[in-house]
């Protein structure tokens, strides 16, 4: 099984970003990258192609959705797992995320000390799902 | 002479003393003996006062004796105007003398001022002599004075209110009862207007409204529903109250409810917005006070530990207190979506308590569970039902003492499953009781405790447990209060609660 490599964070909350990455960096070895809107976060995707991207629903200009929907439209960006970060807590919605493609919902405020646990089991749970349903 | 005695028929007792009356007249012809004819009206139901060309009282009959308590004395033989000199200009006098001035047949009503009391009066000028018949009608002016009376004061109370009265028919038929208080029979009444509902009413709720009419003519019950119209300036929200008034029909009641909704519209979105808000800074602040205690910017005393703490456990405070207002929210808006599963209550409840036993360790008190002998499931939203379980069970650990315990216990009742939280405290106040789920308010806390919380924790577990078909009670004492969570219990065989 693959290793978790490499992530791009797109969020426009600076504090947000700055506590993720720490947070990150901190526990494990994962390549960071960060975008502060959904367009940007487009363009880095096209250059890096990271193995995930941690994504938050509620930004200004192309939100987290919006950019879901340009990758969905796109071969090969398509298949690059899509975290989301979310301060809505209704669980309907979590399940419209899940239908549109996110592999996992992170609730805000979330615990950064579990981030990265949190995102590896997502990592390694999509990671064998591709395996056993290529 | 016959057509006037057809005309005095009525003041008879009954037939048979109207012919012997009449016979009596014509044994004597046309000249009747006066004292003949004395006897004959001494016979009437009705007081009778014969006064003379000179306005003197020559004659009363029993009744008319019986009216004055026989004072008769005080009349016979004295003008009318000497014994009440103020009626010549009143309306009785003026149609007396109208009467025999121009030999007619007057009636009238007459109000009498010293006994409050009403006289149906029939003045008849004939040659010599005014007679004057009396029959009082207090009683019926009475009813037809307080049937006016009760009209003009509804048509009062009716223009004064703001909202639209209707009444509805089965048949469909309408009429506004604001304009049409004395309104009663569907049948035959000429001089109302009659509507149909969708005259009155937006096609869109025409069904919903029929069916809530058959149910309120039915069963006799009050019922309620909201609706929208939009107007030319605007959207405008109606609530319309029915209720029965009648064979097959209903009074409506419809009232403009805009500003209210606009305020809640407006309450909610607010709540919403600011709940969103704060959020976002609460998730940095925790975020970075948590990275702080756990040593990711490099080893911190105990002292910057404990002072992080604190920071830390205010921050969750704010967090829980926006995530209730969320929630109430949702409540009200009817924005909330349960995911029903079936779960072992059991189960449930075993996890909440494990997750609460380190918050528990912080008042020093134990978390006991006492596990149900038998698998009990129950048809539930899990996050929602944890968060109400997680109310009780951290309520009763901010309130049970110090170094005591909380009791949790779950069990089954003829069909219902049942969770019990139990604390030693000092009870619930009797005079807070009643507000106890209502929303912004908290009880005394303990003296040796900060209790601290959002006043919401209840009002939400409530609304919790009453949307998945259950119920909270409970019952204190000085020595403790206990909390229950009724839910109805999912039979083994049936496979899902939400189809049935």
């Amino acid at each position: 099984m693959r290793k978790l490599n490499s992530v791009l964070i797109v969020e426009d909350e600076e504090d947000i970003v700055e506590i993720l990455k720490i947070a990150i960096e901190y526990d494990s070895s994962i390549q960071l990258s960060f975008a502060n809107d959904g367009r940007e976060g487009l363009r880095k995707v096209n250059i890096e192609k990271p193995d995930m991207i941690l994504l938050d629903v509620l930004m200004p200009g192309m939100n987290g959705l919006e950019l879901m929907t340009e990758l969905n439209g796109n071969e090969i960006l398509k298949e690059i797992p899509v975290v989301l970060l979310t301060s809505r807590v209704q669980r309907t919605e979590i399940q419209e995320y899940k239908k549109r493609g996110a592999i996992g919902v992170i609730e805000k405020p979330f615990a950064p000390l579990e981030i990265v646990a949190r995102i590896n089991s997502l990592w390694e749970e999509y990671e064998r799902s591709k395996k056993s349903n290529p | 002479m016959h057509e006037n005695l057809e005309k005095i028929k009525g003041f008879f007792k009954d037939e048979q003393s109207f012919f012997a009356a009449k016979q009596l007249l014509f044994e004597t012809d046309e000249k009747l003996p006066r004292i003949l004819l004395y006897r004959i009206i001494d016979s009437i139901r009705d007081a009778i006062f014969v006064i003379d060309k000179d306005w003197k009282y020559e004659y009363l009959n029993k009744k008319a004796k019986d009216s004055i308590q026989n004072q008769e004395k005080d009349y016979l033989g004295k003008t009318v105007w000497s014994i009440f000199p103020e009626i010549k200009t009143t309306k009785l006098g003026i149609a007396m003398q109208a009467a025999v001035k121009e030999k007619t047949f007057v009636r009238l009503d007459q109000f009498r001022y010293i006994d409050g009391r009403w006289f149906d009066i029939i003045l008849i000028s004939h040659q010599d002599y005014l007679i004057v018949i009396a029959n009082e009608i207090t009683r019926q002016k009475r009813v037809e004075v307080g049937y006016d009376n009760v009209i003009v004061k509804n048509r009062a109370i009716l223009t004064a209110i703001p909202d639209d009265l209707y009444l509805i028919h089965d048949s469909g038929l309408v009429i506004n009862y604001k304009e049409y208080p004395e309104f009663s029979d569907w049948s035959a009444n000429y001089h109302t207007e009659f509507l149909n509902l969708r005259e009155v009413f937006p096609e869109s709720i025409l069904d919903d409204l029929e069916k809530l009419m058959h149910d309120v003519v039915q069963k006799n019950k009050l019922a309620s529903m909201e609706y929208t119209v939009d107007e030319y300036d605007g959207e405008k929200f109606y609530e319309i109250r029915l209720t029965k008034s009648g064979e097959n029909e209903a009074l409506a009641i419809v009232r403009n409810i805009t500003i209210r909704k606009k305020a809640e519209i407006l309450k909610n979105e607010f709540i919403s917005l600011v709940s969103h808000e704060l959020r976002t800074p609460l998730t940095s602040i925790k975020g970075a006070i948590e990275l702080l205690i756990g040593g990711v910017a490099g080893e911190i005393n105990n002292q910057a530990k404990s002072l992080l703490n604190i920071c830390r456990k205010n921050t969750l405070r704010l967090v829980r207190f926006v995530s209730d207002l969320l929630d109430i929210e949702s409540l009200d808006s009817g924005n909330i979506n349960f995911t029903y599963q079936k779960h072992s209550l059991g189960d449930l409840v075993f996890t909440a308590v494990e997750g609460l036993k380190t918050f528990a360790g912080q008042f020093h008190v134990v978390l006991v569970y006492e596990k149900p002998t038998e698998e009990i499931n129950v048809f539930v939203d899990e996050d929602r039902l944890n968060h109400c379980v997680g109310n009780l069970i951290s309520n009763a650990v901010k309130y049970t003492p110090k170094y005591s315990s909380v009791i949790i216990s779950v069990g089954s009742k003829d069909n219902v499953a049942y969770l019990l939280v139990k604390d030693f405290g000092p009870g619930i106040d009797q005079e807070f009781q009643p507000r106890l789920f209502h929303r912004f308010v908290q009880g005394q806390p303990p003296k040796d405790k900060l209790v601290g919380g959002s006043g919401l924790g209840l009002a939400i577990t409530k609304a919790f447990v009453e949307a998945m078909l259950g119920k909270v009670t409970y019952d204190t004492s000085e020595h403790g209060s206990t909390f229950k969570i009724e839910l109805p219990m999912v039979k083994e065989n049936s496979r899902n609660l939400a189809e049935q």
